[in-house]
């Protein structure tokens, strides 16, 4: 990973000691309520429904065992021993008290974590693949580049005070994992015939009430211009972007207003200009960039096969090896992912004990290195196949080793009305109801993602879930909508509305209808959501849709 | 009543006091300081504050610069003088056929959440390579004047209760920011390259 040099941590440290001063200041009255808002979300805080909530940025989804540790000691010191990781690779402190927020980011800042951008009206967290730099169908590192993103956004004078915010997304993979569908402007690095890298750019997607998919604005790329042609897209959503209405100010709704196309000569005609600015780079640049991340060893024997007698012989572990862990690019090694979806524990939640163990996981078997996956889990880039049982073994006795990576019982889910201000219902218990109905046949059912979403501003992406589950009010009571057929990956698609809301209580009936009428229609080995590419979403939505009518 | 403004001398700010009224953003009234039991309470279930409309005025905050008259863009093209002022609605490239005339730029910024009139500067900086007085006025707090500064303010207008010297020393500390985001002439800024 990216190690910080002297420069990037007095950067981080001056971060911190300025938003001291601004705590400061408006614990004292000189800031007003309305001033100190805009300074505090760039600083990763909200008040939420019960308490402020404290979100710390994970670049790229990459930390080290040690960050991991820092950011245990955090939930253990100043809150309730538990960290929730997000659908963005950041992770969020849901019990914070403002006046500590300030030695909690010194604190932070000696392991080189901080929480700017990680909320407000800015570019946030830069996210990409959390199989970056190890997926064995990676056409192009995209770490590099998103290093260069975070430096270029980081503290970017011109825009922080956009319109709202700003998510930004890279994929260098033949599939997409970062959902760049979905993302105000995202990237897919690629090469040309040439063999040089170049970048397909997308601007306007995003869920929420709008939801919309990014339409492609520019081929072909050369990578030199990531930065400046990034400018030019944020600056023409700076000067244009809507200002009058909240729920129009995303880019989404400046590209819909224009059109995909016009929006496009928008952005090259400011690209004109910002084209030869100080954004502009070049090999020596990225060379130094590249030089910046350690190095890490892959000499595991090349054949290395699992020949352990007492692994060949668990189904336990079978069952994991093949829910757990992805192809490595490297001879000899595996991506294991870590579920944080125990059925009947909130997902994305890991204690802080948890945390610790990851940690202790990470330095034995992945070199130190771990990254927050967008699907809330937590992966080992750098394991040796010859370890896995080891590792496994390890993991089961902490709780660890769930083996539901992709199944239903991996259900994205936001922290909901338990903790969030703006939610309209709690996801977190419906998540566990869902999960504990499915967990006996998970591996039957196979592949099929769930989102649940406390409101309409999808922070658990329910619009892109193959089961999109989304919280709404009805008359003071949590009532949910379902939508069928949404997908985040290469075939991004938005999930199609199952007929009329549907009571807290009967969701897991229709979720498991839903399933039902899955296991009827799939043709053998047949995946959800290629059924209902096959079917289309109705014969799924009369599946809910009895069960409403039913309630 | 009097207010200050701060000016950047080859990379240094200085204080001048005395601004007339008209030149600057009067001072807001004084708030109570919060009460943290409140805040660490959290808020509740705020989904009924949220108001989407958000309306913003119309024409500059003020009127005035210490040498007379500050026109709005509207007002000054009828009568060109040396000074203007711009919302950050208002392209600023309809200013570069007469920027050999101007001697002030000011854009208002009507709150600090507003950052249209960031890209304005740069864009007459940068792209056109205006070399007088840029100035912000409106909502110009100490927090957001090290952002200004880098892109290429070079006068800053303080709202009425903002304090000159917090104002001063946050544009006199060097701040550590990577390069690639502002050009290098940009007044501001302890830049360094990434190697």
């Amino acid at each position: 990973m990216y190690q910080h040099d002297a420069f990037d941590r007095s950067l981080i440290a001056a971060r911190a000691e300025q938003f001291r001063d601004q705590v400061a200041r408006y614990l004292s009255g000189a800031l007003s309520e309305d001033e100190f808002k805009p300074l505090r979300l760039q600083n990763g805080i909200y008040i939420e429904r019960h308490a402020p909530m404290l979100r710390i940025a994970i670049p790229y989804g990459v930390l080290d065992s040690r960050q991991l540790r820092a950011l245990a000691h955090v939930a253990r010191a100043h809150d309730r021993g538990v960290v929730h990781f997000t659908t963005r690779q950041n992770v969020q402190y849901n019990w914070i008290r403002l006046e500590e927020t300030p030695d909690i980011l010194a604190g932070l800042a000696e392991v080189g974590l901080h929480a700017i951008q990680t909320s407000g009206s800015c570019i946030r967290n830069i996210t990409t693949d959390a199989f970056a730099g190890v997926a064995a169908d990676e056409i192009v590192d995209p770490r590099p580049y998103a290093e260069l993103l975070r430096q270029w956004s980081t503290l970017h004078p011109e825009f922080f005070a956009l319109a709202r915010k700003f998510k930004v997304a890279i994929n260098g993979a033949a599939e997409d994992r970062a959902a760049t569908a979905v993302h105000d402007l995202a990237f897919d690095l690629y090469r040309n015939d040439a063999g040089d890298v170049v970048v397909r750019v997308k601007a306007g997607g995003g869920q929420g009430r709008t939801p919309r998919l990014a339409a492609v604005i520019r081929e072909d790329l050369p990578w030199q211009h990531l930065l400046t042609y990034s400018e030019a897209v944020l600056r023409v959503y700076n000067r244009y972007g809507r200002r009058d209405n909240i729920y129009k100010a995303r880019i989404k709704i400046l590209v819909d207003a224009l059109g995909a196309d016009a929006f496009a000569r928008e952005v090259e005609a400011e690209f004109a200009h910002t084209g030869t600015g100080p954004a502009l780079l070049d090999q020596a640049t990225l060379d130094a960039i590249v030089a910046r991340f350690r190095p890490v060893t892959l000499d595991a024997p090349a054949a290395a096969p699992v020949t352990d007698l007492a692994a060949a012989a668990s189904s336990d572990f079978q069952t994991w090896l093949h829910r757990n862990t992805a192809p490595h690019r490297a001879p000899g090694h595996a991506i294991v992912t870590l579920s944080l979806k125990v059925p009947g524990a909130a997902p994305g939640d890991a204690s802080d004990t948890e945390l610790e163990t990851i940690a202790a996981l990470a330095d034995r078997y992945s070199q130190g290195e771990l990254r927050v996956s967008h699907h809330q889990n937590i992966v080992l880039p750098y394991v040796r196949r010859a370890d896995l049982h080891a590792l496994w073994q390890e993991a089961v006795a902490a709780g660890l080793a769930e083996a539901n990576i992709g199944l239903s019982t991996d259900i994205i889910a936001c922290p909901g009305g338990d903790f969030c201000a703006l939610a309209n219902a709690k996801s977190i218990p419906l998540a566990k109801a869902i999960q504990l109905m499915l967990a006996p046949r998970a591996e039957e059912v196979g592949p099929l993602r769930i989102n649940i979403s406390g409101c309409i501003n999808a922070c658990a992406h329910h619009h892109v879930g193959h089961i999109g589950i989304l919280g709404v009010d009805k008359r003071d009571e949590e009532w949910f909508q379902i939508l069928v057929g949404g997908r985040s990956d290469n075939a991004a698609a938005l999930g199609s509305l199952a007929g009329k809301a549907v009571h807290r209580d009967a969701v897991p009936d229709a979720v498991s209808r839903i399933v039902d009428r899955y296991l009827a229609l799939r043709t053998p080995g047949e995946n959800f959501i290629d059924t209902v590419g096959r079917l289309g979403a109705d014969p799924f939505k009369d599946a809910a849709h009895r069960v409403e009518e039913a309630a | 009543m009097s207010g200050v403004l701060l000016r950047l001398q080859a990379g240094i700010a200085i204080v001048e006091t005395g601004l007339p009224e008209g030149a600057f953003k009067p001072a807001r009234a004084p708030v109570a300081p919060p009460d943290l039991a409140v805040v660490n309470a959290g808020q509740g279930d705020s989904r009924s504050k949220i108001v989407p409309n958000v309306a913003w005025p119309t024409a500059p905050s003020i009127s005035a610069w210490e040498r007379g008259p500050l026109p709005a863009l509207a007002a000054w093209r009828e009568a060109p003088g040396p000074a203007v002022v711009l919302l950050g609605s208002e392209d600023p490239r309809q200013l570069v056929p007469h920027l050999d005339q101007l001697r002030l730029i000011a854009i208002e910024f009507p709150r600090a959440t507003d950052g249209r009139g960031l890209s304005s500067a740069r864009i007459l900086r940068e792209e056109y390579g205006w070399q007088g007085e840029l100035r912000a006025v409106g909502d110009v707090l100490v927090d957001q004047l090290a952002h200004m500064a880098r892109c290429g303010f070079s006068s800053f207008a303080l709202r009425g209760d903002q304090s000159a010297d917090v104002g001063r020393a946050a544009l006199n500390r060097p701040v550590p920011v990577y390069r690639f985001s502002v050009a290098a002439a940009a007044p501001f800024g302890a830049e360094r390259a990434v190697s």
